[in-house]
């Protein structure tokens, strides 16, 4: 069980967080909605490092090894797509992880020239190829078309917790989500 | 075919016209004057410094100073941009002299230093104060503006040798290069500057400062235009160098 325990946040005058608890399973696919600019985002960045918190903790992420799509694609734009997965994995899982997200044509083309969905499809590979345990996935559909769409659902179900922040009711469905948490 | 020599024909052509220019100038004013030799005697002066040994060897002690300086100044310039981007200490402590060098005029830096170092370290020393804050102010710019998006990337997923390498210099190493493609330029004039006022015992600055005195016209223009196709090559050189460097961040 991972708890998030009494935090608060403040992002220059906003408050984001004041004494905000809430537990997260250990396994499934857990989503976080909530209107625009209540803090899904901000809550990701906390429970991947990115943002520290003013006060509070969480625990149960000790050990574990995370890994984030983050919002926008985030590539290495002068690599190409195979090379920006294989950075942080070996090379044939990159090519299976692209392959599984139907980039086998683009693979050797460099990130920069991608469409934004084929860049998303990209990010979704590295961030898999680093971690499968616990994935954090800020709209992870965004520019994908349907086809793409459930091919991504299929693998971010495969990871041990994958917590997806998402606007769209209809990716709770896509993704069989096991636990919702309304922000 | 027709592309090749058109562009041929681009640099040539105006080229031609600005020789046509001086040789009517040089016959309507220079034979009276002494003031503009014509291209030919410009050209004859130009051979006999080519062949002559000491004309080489001042050619090869200038642009040992500038290659000197140039690279000085790169280093310099580069290390304090670091300190200076990552540092608020240094920022503060560093960018009035930052300031100062880029307004002090070169000259004022050549006499100050020819008092107290030897005159063929005079001109090196002037190369690198030109370059340093050129390629300083480029280099800070661009570590400071180095996308905060792709560091959280980097932070979560690379190795720290991994974010240099492949997150870091990309976006660093483009504008550091078009500054020193700029500062070369600048190291040339720099030097020869330095030389004319320091008057070591070798190189092209001295060799002017010489004509010039016993009002050796025609050998002042050779020096001058030596200066000019020695600079544009080693410039183009360089560029090229740095291209090639750079193709790999495109």
């Amino acid at each position: 069980m991972i708890e998030i325990k009494n935090l608060s946040i403040k992002l220059g005058e906003k408050t984001i967080f004041s004494g905000y608890n809430s537990t997260l399973p250990d396994e499934g696919v857990v989503m976080i909605s909530g209107e625009s600019g209540i803090g899904k985002t901000t809550l990701l960045r906390v429970l991947c490092g990115l943002q520290k918190p003013d006060s509070g903790n969480i625990i149960g992420l000790a050990d574990r090894k995370i890994s984030v799509v983050f919002q926008e694609p985030r590539l290495l734009e002068h690599l190409t797509a195979i090379e920006n997965v294989a950075l942080v994995s070996d090379r044939a899982t990159a090519v299976n992880l692209l392959c599984e997200l139907n980039m086998e044509n683009e693979m050797y083309m460099k990130a920069g020239k991608l469409s934004g969905g084929q860049k998303q499809r990209v990010s979704l590979a590295r961030a898999f190829a680093f971690s499968d345990d616990i994935v954090l996935l800020d709209e992870p559909f965004t520019g994908l078309d349907e086809q793409n769409k459930q091919k991504a659902a299929r693998l971010i179900q495969t990871a041990r917790l994958a917590i997806v922040v998402s606007h769209d009711a209809k990716d709770a469905e896509l993704l069989s989500v096991d636990e919702k948490i309304q922000l | 075919m027709r592309a090749i020599l058109l562009k041929i024909l681009k640099i040539c052509v105006p080229i031609a016209v600005y020789i046509l220019i001086w040789q009517l100038l040089s016959m309507l004013v220079g034979s009276r004057l002494l003031l503009l030799p014509s291209p030919i005697d410009t050209l004859q002066a130009m051979k006999e410094i080519v062949i002559s040994e000491s004309g080489w060897q001042s050619i090869g002690m200038t642009v040992l100073r500038i290659l000197c300086g140039y690279f000085l100044g790169c280093a310099v310039g580069a290390a304090f941009a670091v300190l200076t981007s990552h540092f608020h200490f240094f920022e503060w402590l560093l960018k009035p002299f930052r300031s100062l060098i880029k307004t002090t005029p070169i000259t004022s830096f050549a006499l100050i230093l020819l008092v107290s170092i030897v005159s063929g370290v005079v001109p090196v020393i002037v190369a690198m104060i030109v370059v340093v804050p050129m390629i300083w102010q480029t280099t800070e710019e661009a570590i400071k503006n180095r996308s905060v998006q792709l560091s959280e990337m980097a932070k979560i997923y690379l190795r720290p040798w991994q974010k240099l390498r492949y997150v870091s210099l990309p976006q660093i190493l483009p504008p550091f290069f078009a500054s020193a493609s700029t500062a070369l330029g600048f190291a040339w004039k720099a030097v020869i500057t330095a030389e004319i006022l320091a008057l070591p015992k070798l190189g092209i600055g001295r060799q002017m400062q010489f004509h010039k005195i016993h009002i050796e016209i025609p050998e002042l223009f050779a020096w001058t235009l030596l200066v000019i196709v020695l600079s544009v090559a080693l410039e183009y050189t360089f560029r090229f160098i740095l291209k090639k460097a750079g193709q790999r961040y495109d």
